[in-house]
């Protein structure tokens, strides 16, 4: 039997049918490809590209001839020539990067105390000679000048990223709980312009409707509610740091396999740029991969926080004394004659116990 | 336009600059005249007269009372927090302000038109309840915390209706974009096919602004004067202006998701002639009347109503409606699909 069942599935070419199918099929899938001088990956916000100068908003160049970078420079590639200005500043006459030396490592731009010379964006910037790639000082500022929004958003992500990492610190460091949330408050707020930054504006909208919104309050709500003894509550601080630990590295390991998955899975590094690149709006993006890809997961998810919404309501439902429930339509319905009796009282005899009415609330 | 100087960096500063000023001074403006007209409006109803003495019909009483209190004196309690008690009057005032960046009053007329927008309004007017409840706990005073506890639950309940519809009215858009928004009602205005959500939409705002027949957190009867007990002089103003200026921006969010923005009531002759922003101050207008008429009517909720009717009445119609609509929309095939 089983001789017979191979030998038809050979006479019928089924394995080959089945190839053919396959790759029929890939045939009509959304291509992984990036149509590329057209289409682009997105970069990191620290991408080390070209080089540039910048200057300030005034106009006046940031480099004050320090030659910092010039002494870090491992390629040996930056040449700096300075002498004092006519007006008593410091400037530099000379500023080469010999970019057929440059390993792009970005140590000028750390070295640099004006945040003067900095790699941009740009990766684009093949020559067809080779004298090209000897960058002058004046290739450098123009540079500057056509990427100098780029790299002022740079500026941006590192304010916003400072402030962010401040309050964060300032939420388990802060004397009154109260300050505590206000802080962690903050920390959402400069998560959001990150995220704005980066391009997500709805994960930014949702991050503030959803945990600035929702639930802060809830946190400022309950911790104002208690009575907090602070000086009780600083006592444990030592006892509860392994556990603080413990659970601190469990989410940096986490953060970090979910990353290394990220950069090792090259088809869902692909599907994020596609969308990006396909003109979609985030929102449409993150809509599609979530009911498309990610939809059993997504259901899940879903349903995990449905069992938990129900157990928070099983916890807090208690037994016994509940409130008298209010009925409108009885209460409007109700006529004068249902709620009122007249009696007259002799005189000297007071009030009979009248009999008991229908209790209406 | 592309080209010159409004094209470079400080061209595009100076801009913006320009539009954020040609909104908010009317803003500003309308802000007052809606103390004005809320005063009037309501002694209408109440058979008085309302402020007839400052200026002709009473017109220059919003800037005598801000400039009376201008010249008062900021009193700080002591044991208040000092810093939280000055920057929470200024959080409800720049909150309110700060929505205006996406309003749409004319086609392509705002001064960031961000593919966003309803999302960055529902968050901004949910950033509100910080206002009062920083406004409440700085003041170190139980009234002002009764106040700002009331109004944490109150505005956190009524978010949650408000949202979804929001969301019906974007299933019928397909875009969370405001100019989108407008332009999908080109046909209808959803207010039509949408009444059920647009009652439960502006009950909602109702309670979202503190008004009557929802201002438990202010409560003058109860708590005084709830969150802003404490507070004098132009702190309180920044406070009063702040709700003003939040009923404003909650009528311009109602005009927009259901009255057709800036859109004229029918699309030809005698109606286009009217350019669009009059037609969106005009419904801004007859939503802010709404607000106003109400307050003179209803008497104030008791909190457990108030609470019963946001997550027991609202909640559940508002999902219902919205499974409805999404229904309908898929088997009709009025789907959007952009």
């Amino acid at each position: 039997m089983a001789r017979l069942d191979r030998f038809a599935r050979q006479a019928l070419l089924a394995e080959i049918g089945a190839g053919l199918w396959l790759t029929l099929r890939y045939f009509f899938k959304p291509k992984a490809t990036l149509n590329y001088p057209y289409e682009k990956n997105p970069i990191s916000t620290r991408f080390k590209g070209e080089h540039a100068l910048r200057r300030y908003p005034n106009g006046e160049e940031r480099c004050i001839a320090c030659k910092l970078c010039e002494a870090v420079c491992p390629a040996q590639a930056i040449t700096i020539e300075a002498e004092p200005r006519a007006d008593g500043s410091r400037r530099t006459t000379r500023y080469d990067i010999d970019m057929t030396k440059c390993i792009y490592c970005g140590l000028c731009e750390e070295a640099c105390p004006v945040d003067a010379i900095v790699e941009g964006p740009n990766f684009e910037f093949a020559t067809e000679t080779r004298e090209e790639l000897m960058y002058d000082k004046q290739k450098l500022l123009a540079n500057g000048d056509r990427w100098e929004s780029e790299l002022a958003k740079q500026i941006f992500f590192y304010m916003f990223a400072a402030v962010l990492l401040v309050s964060a610190c300032m939420v388990i460091t802060a004397r009154n709980p109260v300050h505590s949330v206000l802080f962690l408050i903050l920390a959402f707020l400069n998560a959001a312009a990150l995220f704005v930054l980066a391009g997500a504006a709805f994960l930014a909208m949702v991050l503030v409707i959803v945990y600035v919104g929702a639930v802060a309050v809830l946190f400022l709500f309950v911790v104002m509610m208690l009575d907090v003894d602070f000086i009780a509550l600083r006592e444990g601080f030592q006892n509860f740091l392994p556990l603080g630990l413990t659970v601190g590295f469990i989410l940096m390991a986490e953060i970090g396999l979910s990353l290394a998955g990220f950069e090792a899975s090259g088809t869902m590094r692909l599907a994020a740029a596609t969308h990006r690149v396909a003109g979609m709006s985030d929102a449409a993006a993150i809509g599609n991969l979530l009911y498309t890809r990610y939809l059993y997961v997504f259901e899940l998810a879903g349903l995990l926080l449905v069992i938990a919404m129900i157990g928070a309501i099983v916890l807090t439902l208690t037994e016994g004394v509940q409130p008298r429930r209010q009925d409108l339509a009885r209460q409007h319905n109700r006529a004068i004659a249902d709620t009122l009796t007249l009696v007259k009282p002799a005189i000297g005899a007071g009030i009979a116990p009248l009999p008991a009415k229908e209790d209406v609330p | 336009m592309s080209t010159g100087f409004f094209a470079s960096d400080v061209g595009i500063l100076i801009l913006t600059l320009a539009k954020a000023l040609a909104l908010l001074i009317p803003l500003l403006i309308g802000v007052a005249y809606l103390t004005y007209a809320e005063r009037k409006v309501l002694a209408a109803i109440q058979l008085r007269r309302g402020p007839n003495v400052t200026g002709p019909f009473g017109l220059g009483q919003p800037f005598a009372d801000a400039l009376k209190m201008l010249f008062k004196e900021t009193i700080i309690p002591d044991g208040a927090s000092r810093t939280l008690f000055l920057v929470a009057p200024m959080i409800t005032f720049g909150l309110a302000i700060l929505a205006w960046a996406v309003i749409p009053v004319n086609n392509h007329w705002a001064i960031a038109n961000i593919n966003v927008g309803i999302l960055y309004l529902f968050a901004i007017s949910s950033l509100g309840v910080y206002g009062v409840i920083i406004a409440g706990w700085a003041s170190n005073s139980k009234f002002a915390f009764l106040g700002a506890m009331r109004s944490a639950a109150q505005m956190i309940s009524y978010e949650v209706s408000i949202g979804i519809v929001i969301l019906t009215v974007l299933v019928c858009v397909g875009s969370l974009n405001l100019n989108a928004i407008v332009l999908a009602q080109r046909t209808v205005w959803f207010a039509l096919p949408l009444l059920p959500m647009l009652v439960v939409f502006f009950i909602s705002a109702l309670a979202e602004t503190n008004r009557a027949p929802f201002d438990l957190p202010e409560g003058e009867s109860e708590i005084v004067a709830g969150f802003f007990v404490e507070y004098s002089a132009m702190s309180f103003a920044l406070f009063f202006l702040g709700e003003y200026a939040n009923m404003i921006l909650m009528s311009a969010m109602t005009a927009i998701l259901f009255f057709g923005g800036w859109l004229p009531i029918a699309p030809f002759a005698p109606f286009t002639w009217i350019p669009g922003p009059i037609w969106f101050v005009a419904k801004v207008a007859m939503v802010l009347f709404v607000f106003l008429w109400v307050r003179a009517t209803l008497p104030r909720f008791r909190y457990d109503q108030l609470m019963r009717l946001g997550w027991k009445v609202f909640l559940p119609f508002s999902l219902v409606w919205l499974v409805l609509t999404a229904g309908a929309l898929e088997v009709f095939g009025w789907l959007p699909h952009v």
